[in-house]
This record gives C-alpha cells, structure tokens and sequence, in this order.
C-alpha cells in the first residue's frame, strides 16, 4: 500500500459550517469564544498542561435481526464538556453535561482543587498545538445523505440478498451505526480548534447451518470515516456478504485447531491487531514512564527481528484512527516506533511526554467529555517488507495460516498476550490445507517480534474494524499489516 | 450530595416526565401515537486515583440521560439525549413522531400488557446510602490500599489506586402505569500492582464494589491481595499440554460460570445460537449444580424489586440440580419465545450458585497432577457449538495439594457441553452481599479439561 501523506497546513481558513457549529455550541451558554478562551487561559495559567474540551456526538442505529428490526434509534446525542488541569504527574478534571458560563466557572474550580499545594517551579509549557491538516477525512455528519425509509430500504435489501444466495442461511444480522462527534478544544495558549469525526459502520452476521444441524456464524465489518451513502455502496457490501457467508460455510467444515507450537503465518490486514495488542499497548507512554511495560527502559535497544519496523500514524487519509489533532489538541503525525528492530519513541500524552521529558505525539485521546486523556494507538502498523505472500506461505513446511483474527488481550507487564483466530488454515508442504477453528495464539509480544522470519510486500490497513478498550475508555482505532510469518508461536486448540 | 441530591432530582424529573408524557399524546395524535415510555437518569461520580500516597489525579462530574421511546400501535422508534432541556426534548420527539410510520412493525416488543405491570408495595432493598462519607475519607481509604499494597515483600510498583463513588437516580414511567424512581450509591476501589524478581514482572490486582461504604473491603486487606496475587504470578511457567483436573477459585468460577448465562441468554435462544436451545427441564450439568438468582438481596449489587419492563422481580432458580428452568429471558425476549416474562429485562441480577458438600481441600484431595486457576484473560467462548477456549493462569496441583508452582499463559480448551457435566463444587459460596461477586461461585472442580501450554 502506498501511504500519501497530505499536504500541512497550518492555518486551514475556517469554513462557515465551522461558524454555525461554534455558534451551535456557544447558543445560550452566555459564553463567546472569545470569553472562554480568556476564562480557559487564566484557568490553565499555573498548569504545566490541560485544556478545555467540548464534545457533542449525534448517533442513531439500526438493527434488523432474524427479519425484524429489534433496534430503530434516530436522535439520539450525547453532549458536555470537560476542564482538565495538569501539574507533573497530578490531574484534577471536572466535567458537565451542562455548558455555560457559570458550569464552566465552576469546573475550572473545581478541577483546581488537586493544585492546592503551592509551587515555586514556573509551570513548564509544550505549546505546539494545532492540527496537521484538515483533509484526513470529510469533517461532516456522515448520516444526513440518506434518510430513514432509505436506510431501512438498503437494510433489507441486504438481507434479501444474503438469504438469495444460499438456502442453508438460518439467520441475518445487520447492525448498522452512526456517529458524528464534534470536538472543540481550547488549548492553555488560547488555540481553539474544530473538528467533526464521522464514523459509520455495517455489521453483518450471517448464520448457517448443515445436514446435521450444526451452525455456525460469519460476521463482516464495513464502515469508517465515511459517508453513509459510501458505507451502503452496492459492491462493498455484496462483497462484504460474499466474505461474511464464506467465512460461516468454512467453519461449518472446519476442523479443530491442533494445540502446540508451530510456524505461523498471518494474513495481511486485521491480524495486525496482534501486533496491536502485543506490541502496541506496551510502547503507550504511562506504561513506560512507571516502567511497568516490558518496553520501559529499552529505547536505542535491538527489541526485534531487523525485518521488523512498527509505525503508528494519525495522519492517514480516511483511515479508522486517524484524526486531525488528538483529544488534546497536538496534530497527529507519524512515530515511528520501533525502526529496523531498534526501539526508537514511546507514544505520548501531554502529561507523560511531560514526565518523560519526550515530545508529545498526538497520541493524547479520550472516549467522551466524562474522561480524561492518555496515550493511546491511533493507526498501528507493521511497514511492508519484501517478500511476496505467496513465497511465504511456499516457505512453510507444516505450519498454520491466519485467514481472520477476533479480539484478545494483552496484559503489557509481562508481554503476554492472547488473540482468538476465527478461521484458520494448515499449511503443509507450502500449501493452504484444510481450514481449521477454535485456534488462540498465546506468547509475548517481545518474543514475536523477535521470531518474526518474514515480513510481506502486501500491507493493508483494515478499514472498518477496531475499537480498542483501554482503562475503560474505548477509543476508534487502525491498524494494518503485509503477509508475516512468525515462528514458533504457541497455538492453542481444541483437536483432542 | 445524600438525600438532598435525590429530592433535587425527582423535583425537576417529575415534572419533566409528566409533560413529555403529555407532548406524545397531544402532539403525537395526529401521527397515531399510542404509547410512550420515558427514563430519566442522573448520575454523579467523583473518582480518585492515589500515587505516592498523593492524589494523583481527581475526576468529578454529573451528566443526565433522557431516553424516550415512541410506540404507533406496534411500531416503535427510541432515542436517548443527555439534557433536561424540556424544548429539546420535545423537537426531537416531534422528529421522531413524524418519521416512526416508516419504521417496521415488531408486535413482540410493545410496552408491557397495561394489567401485568407491577404497581404494588416495593420493598426497600437499602441501595442508597445515606452516610455517605467525605472526600478525605475516599482518599484515606485509597492511601491504605497503596500503602498495604507496597509493603508486601516483591510488590515493585502500582500501575493504579483508585477509588469511586457513584450517585445515581432515575424515573421511568410509561402509559401503560408504569412508574419507577430508584436511587442508588455504588463504590467501587481497585488496585493494580507490578511485582518483580529476576525473572522479570507480573501484574495482577484485587477490587471491591458496594453500595454502601461499610460493606467494602477493609482497604488494608485488598491492597495486600492485589500484591499479592501479582506476587504469586512471579516465575510463573507453561504446563505441558495434556488433559487435566482443573480447579478453579472464586474469581475464575465466576468468569466460568458467566458462561451458563451466555448459554441461556434469551437473545441466543430466539437466535437459535446456543446448544441450550430446547433444553429447559433436562439435565444440562453436573446434578450438584443449582444456580439462583436473587434480585431482593437488600444491598445487593445488582438488586431491584421491579424490571425496567414493569414486571415483579422474584428469586428465580435458573439450574436446579443440574437441570435447566428458564432462560434469562426480556420481555420482547420471552414473547418471541412464548414464555412467560421473568422480571429480568437487564439481566440477571444477584445469581448464585449453590455450594456443594466439600471443603476446597476435599475437593483437590484426590488430584495428583492438577491445575489450580486463579483467573482467565479473555479468550472465546462460543455457545452456538459449546467451544471454550480462554487463557488461564494459577498455580499447579500435585499429590492433593496447591503448589506454589505459578503457571501461566496456557489455554484451557473445551467444550463447556461437557464441561458442564464434569463439575464437582466446594462449600464455600462467598457470601452477597459481603463479596465482590454479583455471581458468587465456590471452588468448583472440572475434570478431564484439555490444557494447551509447553
């Protein structure tokens, strides 16, 4: 995959549709932003960091299950805003879903209280906010292009289809949702920056069944930083169905996983939420600055296989995680984090940049106005290597391919993580065998990145799935990989 | 905060609700409007975390949710905002009005049948404490944990202290008579600590949730045991592949026996996703297994007297000496099934699973080589074809008696079909309230388990 990076611009001239939403949030508040940024900056004047945050998100959903709609929400928003004040490590944060002049006098009060203590030290200040461009994605809600009646037209044309194409169907799911999040941040230096995020998304679930009544579900996830109009664009989620129906038809004749060690090659695209998991939450700067990662300490080290670079980017033209400036305010950009198997940067918050003496990122990110930020993923991948898929695959004699990954875990002190593989094949003798289920993969993230043998030409980022859940706060994610082959990876399976 | 937040919100909810209630049957009659449910949330937190014995960082705050659902005969349209502004509320409804004839019909799930819904004597189930204590005293609590946690000889550092507290109120009614105002407390206290040796570090932690603050645990205790679990993860190794017995504490038997309710959970049996499909009345465990749920446990965690839906929450037996009584059903849930609604529409609540006849130790007594699990970190589990696959850690069994031989990062594969027969229990159910546990467990003994490790 070719990875463009826009052109910066520094000062993109505001557009009117950003007036009408400063003036949708300011509207009866009896605040300007002219006041709240002198209220904001006064506010912040003793605080080595902090900002205000006003978030308003508008959603509406839509689930058809076994022929019915079980779920129709159209409406629905959730809005408010936060002061957050940060003195070293210290952080007092208060938030209101009420936003006006007194609310906010009052969360700056508030969220003070934690500073009580005096200080003598002058309050060290990293300025460099702003956003990196205004083009990663249309900064609009993705839902008015269509209206309900078409929404629902769409929804069950879909699952007509789906039941078209195979009379061993027993049930659809489709679950379709979306959001428009608009952000207005301003900064301790009195920056005050706009965005909107559009996020939609279609799931679909297809269950079916054989002779014998055994079932089994294919899901497909469609969606992004797009239009709605995109998101029900025919050939994606005909194609999306095709997939979904193909992966439940192979688990139906599936075997179980074999358990043991073995050479392990995973497909390109959404497999890299291993190296999410394993690799990405441990190179997240509060881990490392408590030095509780298996990272902490080991920048300028060789931590793995030289074939091995591991990017996270925020930048990236219409992808999952990308943003215009993080939850704090700091333009997004591309870290490199590990270069040729050499540790090179840790992702940062302003706080942990802070305490670490480190730059901030742009990894600053929150769920809602309710939280505060931290150091979190944005698009994690894996840089392509030279190997053609198809050699890799070639180059294993007995081994297990990686076709679709679900979720897992990573616990980032010991490195050791679990991820769950849907659907699976044997390789022998170079070649896709017989698909295989029910496969983990368990190991630490140190000891893959060092056993990684080869890495693909093929890099995908995956576009519609990934939601990553952290502290309990869940935050939009990418992330993305060529063909790897890993070896002797630990393979937990279910064959007797 | 205490009582006077609570007054101060049926003050201005009542009102509120009685005249969105009027909006939908004057405004909604021209778009056949003929039912409306409306919830009204208010929630209040104030959570701390404690570094170094110092506040490293305070978060306080309190938001509202209206969430007004619309009915046009057996079309039904929702939306949910979080203000009280009645003038915003009102146009979205209109909105919503004007578009709820394009939605589909779904008969099963319309609002409870009008002579069904519960309106009798609720009994107070003590979920709101009114000693509510201070600031100072949530922060003391918090630097007794941290303190207790660190002074536990290999405990490195705490990756967080923190501590909770949580004031909730709500109102729900709807034209079919039902009316509902809860008001709720809950605290809630975790710590994760690192532990070190030569090996490298282990994390783990303990927490405590309530609703009233006399009934955590004492902060000097979890913070011991969250040390000392992550200390008891030090060294830890892969077992070798093969079949064991596998016994699994309080913690993990709750994680497990979650997994019964994915099995009968109402959505998975209209969906025709779970092998428990078509089982109610036959044996599905092991016989000493019996699992109650009881949602008039005064302080209880998850207790309620009346369902979101309007119908009478009871004690339900939902396995009964290993045979199958009811799915955990919803309203729409248990009409698209034909049964009859069983006070559950969010859920189990308080559940239980009876405790058996032996001591732990009995239980482990005859296990020469076993596995003793102390947690699982995800994994999946699938109750379409009964695959249990989840990441385990604890300590090795042998000649009768837990080790402290740590192990960690292998799999337990099985098939909880089998699973489920294959269980023997202990005596010790912990107690509810007086537990963390919203599903409490005795040490529970599975036989013949597949481990994936070395």
């Amino acid at each position: 995959m070719a990875i463009e990076k826009p052109s910066a611009k520094e000062n993109p001239a505001p557009k009117s549709q950003d007036f009408d939403l400063l003036k949708k949030i300011y509207d009866g508040s009896g605040l300007t932003p002219e006041t709240a940024k002198q209220l904001v900056t006064d506010g912040l004047k003793d605080a080595d960091y902090g900002e205000f945050y006003y978030e308003v998100t508008e959603r509406e959903s839509l689930t058809k299950d076994k022929g019915e709609y079980t779920n129709i929400s159209l409406g629905s928003s959730d809005a408010g805003f936060g002061f957050r004040v940060g003195r070293e490590g210290r952080v007092g944060y208060a938030y209101s879903d009420t936003f006006n002049e007194s609310a906010l006098k009052d969360a700056i009060t508030q969220a003070q209280t934690v500073l009580e203590d005096e200080h003598t030290a002058a309050p060290q200040k990293k300025g460099g906010y702003g956003r990196t461009t205004d083009a990663l994605y249309a900064a609009k809600n993705p839902m008015q292009s269509m209206d309900v009646a078409e929404k629902i037209a769409k929804l069950d044309e879909i699952e007509a289809h789906i039941k078209s194409l195979d009379p061993n169907v027993t049930n659809v799911t489709l679950g379709y949702r979306a959001t428009s999040k608009t952000v207005h941040i301003i900064t301790e230096d009195g920056t005050a920056l706009l965005d909107t995020r559009p996020n939609v998304s279609l799931a679909i679930q297809i269950q079916v069944e054989d002779e014998n009544g055994n079932r089994e579900t294919g899901m497909h996830l469609l969606g992004g930083p797009i239009d709605v109009k995109e998101l029900f664009d025919d050939a994606a989620w005909k194609d999306g169905a095709r997939q979904a129906l193909e992966q439940a038809k192979t688990l139906l004749i599936a075997e179980d996983a074999p358990a043991g060690k073995m050479e392990v090659v995973l497909n390109q695209g959404w497999p890299a939420v291993l190296l999410h998991e394993a690799i990405g939450h441990g190179l997240e700067g509060d881990f490392n600055r408590r030095g509780i990662s298996v990272y902490s300490g080991k920048l300028g080290q060789k931590v793995a296989a030289d074939s091995v670079t591991v990017a996270d980017q925020g930048d990236l033209p219409g992808e999952r995680g990308s943003l215009h400036f993080d939850d704090e305010g700091t333009p997004t950009q591309e870290n490199i984090l590990i270069e040729n198997g050499i540790l090179k940067a840790y992702m940062q918050d302003r706080q942990n940049a802070l305490l670490m003496g480190d730059k901030p990122t742009g990894n600053g990110r929150r769920e809602t106005f309710r939280d505060t930020p931290m150091p979190r993923m944005t698009n994690t991948y894996f840089k392509p290597g030279a190997h053609d898929p198809e050699d890799i695959i070639k180059s294993v004699k007995d081994g297990l391919y990686i076709k679709d990954m679900g979720g897992g875990q990573v616990d980032i002190t010991s490195g050791k993580f679990n991820m769950n593989a849907t659907l699976g094949y044997r390789i022998r003798d170079g070649k896709l065998c017989e698909p295989v289920k029910g496969a983990t993969l368990v190991g630490d993230g140190l000891t893959v990145i060092q056993s990684i043998k080869m890495v693909g030409n093929d890099l995908t980022l995956e576009k519609s799935a990934g939601m990553c859940g952290k502290n309990g706060q869940s935050v939009i994610v990418g992330c993305g990989q060529p063909t790897v082959r890993v070896s002797n990876m630990t393979v937990g399976g279910t064959k007797k | 905060m205490s009582d006077k937040q609570k007054q101060e919100f049926l003050r201005q909810a009542r009102p509120l609700a009685k005249s969105l209630m009027h909006h939908a049957k004057t405004a909604g009659a021209k778009y056949g409007i003929t039912d409306v449910k409306i919830a009204i949330h208010a929630n209040t937190e104030r959570d701390t975390e404690i570094e170094r014995g110092a506040v490293a960082k305070s978060v306080g705050g309190t938001t509202h949710s209206v969430s007004i659902t619309l009915y046009a005969g057996n079309r039904k349209l929702s939306f949910t905002k979080n203000t009280l502004g009645e003038t915003a509320l009102k146009n979205a409804m209109t909105e919503n009005m004007k578009a709820i004839h394009l939605v589909p019909e779904t008969p099963d799930a319309r609002l409870l049948e009008k002579e069904k819904v519960y309106t009798g004597p609720q009994p107070n189930l003590n979920l709101y404490d009114i000693t509510q204590p201070d600031n100072d005293k949530l922060i003391s609590y918090a630097r007794e944990v941290e303190a207790a946690a660190l002074e536990v000889p290999g405990a490195k550092a705490v990756r967080s202290v923190s501590i909770s507290k949580n004031e909730s109120h709500s109102l729900i009614a709807a034209t079919n008579g039902l009316r509902l105002e809860n008001s709720k407390t809950l605290y809630q206290a975790g710590a994760t600590v690192v532990a070190e040796d030569e090996n490298g570090m282990q994390i783990d932690g303990e927490y405590s949730v309530a609703r009233h603050f006399c009934d955590m645990a004492a902060p000097k205790t979890l913070g011991r045991k969250a040390a000392l679990n992550a200390v008891a993860k030090l060294g830890a190794d892969l077992p070798d592949t093969g079949e064991y017995s596998i016994v699994l504490d309080h913690d993990a038997a709750q994680s497990f026996f979650n997994s019964v309710f994915q099995a009968i959970d109402g959505t998975a049996v209209h969906r025709d996703a779970t092998f428990l499909k078509g089982k109610i009345g036959q044996r599905v465990m092991s016989a000493e297994v019996t699992i109650t749920d009881n949602p008039l446990l005064r302080k209880g965690v998850s207790s309620q007297s009346v369902d979101s839906a309007g119908v009478k929450s009871e004690e339900i037996t939902f396995i009964e000496n290993g045979i199958l009584k009811h799915f955990n059903a919803s309203l729409t849930e248990s009409r698209k099934l034909g049964l009859e609604p069983i006070g559950r529409e969010n859920g189990r609540t308080n559940s239980r699973v009876k405790p058996g006849i032996e001591t732990p130790d009995e239980l482990i007594s005859d296990i020469k080589d076993g596995i003793y699990i102390q947690g699982f970190n995800g994994g999946k589990v699938d109750v379409n074809n009964g695959t249990y696959s989840r990441q385990a850690y604890g300590k090795r069994i042998r000649n009768g008696k837990i080790t402290d031989e740590a192990v960690d990062g292998f799999v337990v594969s099985g098939n909880l079909k089998e699973m489920f027969m294959n269980i023997s229990l202990a005596d010790d159910t912990p107690p509810q309230p007086g537990s963390k546990y919203s599903l409490a467990a005795p040490t529970t003994r599975i036989d013949k388990v597949m481990i994936a490790g070395r």
